[in-house]
């Protein structure tokens, strides 16, 4: 069973209705379990819920890929919305802002100079990241350690496949803006 | 500081060739300064999350086999294979000793009741003591 997003035009009925069998769910854990933890981590800021979340996310998509239906979503469409689900959940049930364990700084050689431009981008580009809304910092997160196609974010989201790509617009735009303000404030500083 | 270059233009809204514009260049089939501005930017969102332990990795894949094992259908063990055949045969015979023994205990009882009837019959051929 192929785990990338099909349009219904060209997905066969038998692959529409195929289940998520072992084989292509051991294939998924291994493609995924590395990016829903990095969005869990990304999102909560703390190791131990992150593994609590892709293990709970992996757990429960394999109790229902019987009752998976691949024209409502791919199983990575699907595995990352219960991610998101549990990490939301997660963030309500302890009613705070995700505390960052993010790192700082990075280790090894960091003489040379284009080694500390990598790190002044990457400071910058985890504080705009930081600055963003709930809302948008998870559409970025889903994104870019999901790998989801625009319609899995979508499925993942659950919203239309141009609210997603609305909300995914507003918040690289406001990334962006807050990388330059960022930018600007070291400039003056 | 190094001015970041940053994808994407500034209009308000995404249209279809923005989406794609992203899609490929996230995909790796985009072409030019803005395709790798996009994948340098994912890669620096990406790589600010501490990769997963390992051993929670393991331990995950562990947990989720032992599961499929345990949602497994259950063979039967070979040397109890013959239970399987043996069984249905057990109920086979059970039902038909049941009818057996059914037939020999109402059997006499059906005798009697022939007897009964005989005994009736007979009885009913004598002249009636009641005036007719």
């Amino acid at each position: 069973m192929s785990l990338t997003d099909h349009s219904g035009s060209q997905a066969s009925l038998a692959t529409e209705r195929a289940k998520l069998d072992d084989e292509a769910f051991d294939r998924l854990f291994r493609e995924s379990a590395a990016g829903v933890h990095g969005y869990a981590i990304s999102l909560l800021g703390n190791s131990s819920a992150a593994e609590d979340v892709t293990a709970l996310a992996f757990e429960r998509l394999y109790r229902a890929r019987a009752r998976l239906n691949h024209r409502r979503g791919t199983p990575r469409a699907w595995l990352f919305a219960i991610a998101r689900n549990a990490a939301l959940d997660e963030l309500r049930r302890r009613r705070r802002q995700p505390q960052s364990e993010l790192p700082e700084e990075f280790s090894g050689d960091q003489d040379s100079e284009a080694v500390l431009e990598h790190i002044a981008r990457r400071a910058t580009v985890r504080d705009a990241l930081s600055a963003l809304p709930l809302r948008e910092r998870e559409v970025v997160l889903l994104k870019f350690h999901g790998q989801l196609s625009n319609s899995e974010l979508a499925k993942a989201l659950g919203v239309s496949e141009s609210n997603a790509g609305t909300r995914l617009h507003r918040a690289l735009t406001r990334l962006r803006e807050a990388c330059l303000q960022a930018e600007r404030q070291e400039e003056i500083a | 500081m190094k001015v970041i270059p940053f994808p994407g233009g500034g209009s308000a809204s995404p249209d279809e060739a923005w989406l794609t514009e992203l899609e490929a260049a996230l995909n790796g089939t985009g072409e030019g300064s803005v395709a790798d501005s996009w994948l340098q930017l994912r890669e620096d969102v990406r790589v600010l999350a501490p990769p997963m332990d390992p051993d929670f990795k393991r331990e995950l894949g562990q947990r989720i086999a032992g599961r499929r094992e345990r949602s497994a259908p259950k063979q039967p063990h070979r040397r109890l294979g013959w239970l399987r055949t043996a069984v249905p045969a057990f109920a086979a015979l059970s039902v038909a000793f049941a009818v057996i023994a059914a037939v020999l205990i109402a059997a006499p009882c059906r005798e009697r009741r022939e007897i009964v009837f005989a005994l009736c019959a007979r009885g009913s051929s004598r002249p009636s003591l009641w005036p007719g």
